[in-house]
């Protein structure tokens, strides 16, 4: 059975989001993603477009600006309480994992 | 050496793994892609170089939009920012390329990226397989046409047989292709929903095992029939073909050259695809009826004679059966004539006839004409065409339209037929007698005031039943 969109945020929705904590361009994502996570995620440029325009539809972000083709966003309140939703499964997940193998994962 | 080349476009449009693995080789080589359509890729000249393609799709492209969208360009100013760089569109698929050793895909999501070539897949392929369709009905259509109004002729061409199954092989890889893709998609769907991995695309294998097999199904029926005005015929066929392929599918990249609006020309599509079929189904319709209706004039006439003011031709060659054969005759100026000798993979057809001279046409006369169905499940079918016929073209003496012709049954065995039938006009038998041995129909006249006995009927049964027709 496909997953519920948003549901679950991937890593990349998840990063994007974050990044739009604060206004930003499009294209100023492709680089703070990588930059905030020491190159381990990284977004296609492809990618980024289909997650801005869903985020839009889905009211997780909005426009701030528009300058030619250039356009910047900043995230809404339903955006931030999904990232928030997110990062508390994440903590869930951790804790979990602790439970079994330790803060320092070793047993 | 030339600095621009074109191909046949020859991957599927969702083949993007294929696409970008191709133009690596080209770039290789020297020569990156510049411009495309749904038939042809340009190639420019370059160094040649190693680079990195990635095929996207973008399914907002419209085709009834004259330049790229603002989303568009927004898109592609987005790839452009991350090193890649645009080489060519073609509708919804986008071709970009990069020189970066080790660049972020475009498409880092499987499952965004699944979606977006299907939503892109389901525009392309309805313009694509539309066009197929509406082409493939209207062949069809021609054809069957021919078929119901002069079967034999159908059967006993090879451009015929060769064409149908040309248009049924054409319908068929679109529909491989179609069916190709469904089954990568749920794969695809699948692994992007379980692992987040995207499912690598693979070549039209379904498209070209049609396209050998028709390739190899036409040969074999054309090859051992070939004539001189079969390959004239074939190829007037194939350049007509070729000709409104390429302007049907060029024809968009044309028409915005010339500065036709969007909307006009996605409606020009869709006529030029009727077109396409009519147009060329009519010049295969009339090579398929000259070829089928011409007998190759290698025999001579033996001599020329005169007959009042009229010079007639008399003819000396080879038949089975002779009149000779039945009868004893004193007459030794007979015209033997092989009027017709027809083969195609489906039907062998042979037809002569033996006549006096017209200044002794009171001496008998003997016509035959022998059908054969070299495919076995065809032999009904031949049967009933040639019954039709038997009935249909029998021309009285004077002409009656008193009372129909039919066709009686008569007993078969003084004929050593399976099934024996003769020409009744009104009530009345005539000498003409169509006769069934195996997937071997003989169909023959005599004079009506020759009764045959029945020596004489086994001497036409034996003779006609096993004789080589072609």
């Amino acid at each position: 059975m496909p997953r519920e969109k948003f549901k679950t945020l991937t890593e990349q929705m998840f990063y994007v989001l974050l990044c739009l904590s604060a206004e930003c361009y499009g294209m100023d994502i492709l680089d703070k993603v990588p930059a905030m996570t020491e190159g381990r995620v990284k977004v296609g440029s492809g990618t980024l477009y289909n997650l801005l325009e869903q985020f839009l539809e889905a009211e997780m972000i909005r426009e701030t600006k528009v300058e030619g083709r250039k356009r910047s966003y900043i995230i809404t309140d339903k955006g931030r309480e999904m990232l928030q939703e997110e990062c508390e499964r994440i903590k869930a997940q951790l804790k979990d994992y602790a439970a079994i193998y330790g803060e320092g994962g070793r047993k | 050496m030339k600095d621009i080349k074109r191909e046949i476009a020859l991957h599927s449009f969702y083949d993007r793994t294929g696409i970008a693995n191709y133009l690596e080789k080209q770039a290789s080589k020297g020569w990156l892609l510049d411009e495309m359509s749904d038939l042809v890729w340009r190639f420019k000249r370059i160094v040649p170089c190693d680079l990195r393609f990635a095929v996207t799709y973008f399914p907002g492209t419209s085709e009834l939009e004259d330049k790229p969208a603002e989303r568009e360009l927004a898109f592609q100013d987005l790839c452009e920012h991350a090193g890649w760089k645009h080489a060519a569109s073609n509708s919804q698929m986008k071709i970009f390329y990069t020189e970066l050793d080790d660049p972020t895909p475009i498409d880092t999501d499987a499952a965004i990226e699944v979606e977006q070539i299907h939503s892109s897949m389901k525009r392309g392929l309805l313009r694509v397989n539309t066009l197929f369709i509406v082409a493939g009905v209207v062949e069809l259509a021609l054809f069957g046409m021919r078929m119901s109004t002069h079967p034999l002729g159908f059967l006993i061409s090879n451009l015929s047989l060769a064409g149908v199954l040309c248009v049924i092989m054409m319908v068929i890889a679109g529909a491989a292709d179609l069916m190709c893709y469904f089954r990568w998609l749920k794969k695809a769907r699948t692994a992007a929903e379980l692992d987040g991995s995207f499912v690598e695309t693979k070549g039209p294998r379904g498209i070209w095992l049609s396209l050998t097999c028709l390739l190899l199904a036409s040969a074999s029926l054309l090859a051992p029939y070939v004539e001189g005005s079969t390959i004239l015929g074939a190829l007037a066929v194939a350049l007509v073909v070729a000709v409104f392929a390429v302007i049907l599918f060029q024809g968009e990249s044309i028409l915005r050259k010339l500065g036709v609006p969007a909307k006009t020309r996605f409606v020009t599509l869709l006529v030029a695809g009727a077109a396409f079929g009519v147009f060329t189904g009519t010049p295969i319709m009339h090579v398929i009826a000259t070829e089928a209706s011409n007998f190759e004039q290698t025999r001579e006439p033996a001599e020329y004679y005169v007959h009042g003011e009229i010079v007639l031709a008399a003819y000396d060659d080879e038949l089975p059966l002779k009149i000779e054969d039945l009868i004893e005759t004193d007459y030794d100026d007979y015209s033997y004539q092989v009027r017709s000798v027809k083969s195609s993979a489906a039907v062998e057809q042979f037809d002569a006839i033996q006549s006096p001279r017209w200044d002794a046409i009171e001496e008998p006369y003997m016509e035959y004409t022998i059908t054969e169905a070299k495919i076995p499940a065809l032999t009904d079918t031949l049967k009933a065409i040639t019954m039709e016929s038997f009935v249909e073209n029998y021309l009285s003496m004077p002409p009656s339209y008193e009372e129909p012709t039919e066709a009686v049954a008569i007993d078969p065995s003084a004929w050593q037929a399976d099934a024996a039938y003769q020409i009744y006009l009104e009530g009345e038998p005539r000498m003409n007698f169509l006769l069934h041995y195996g997937n071997r129909i003989v169909n023959i006249g005599f004079p009506d005031e020759w009764i045959l006995d029945d020596a004489q009927k086994a001497t036409v049964g034996k003779k006609l039943s096993t004789c080589p027709i072609a």
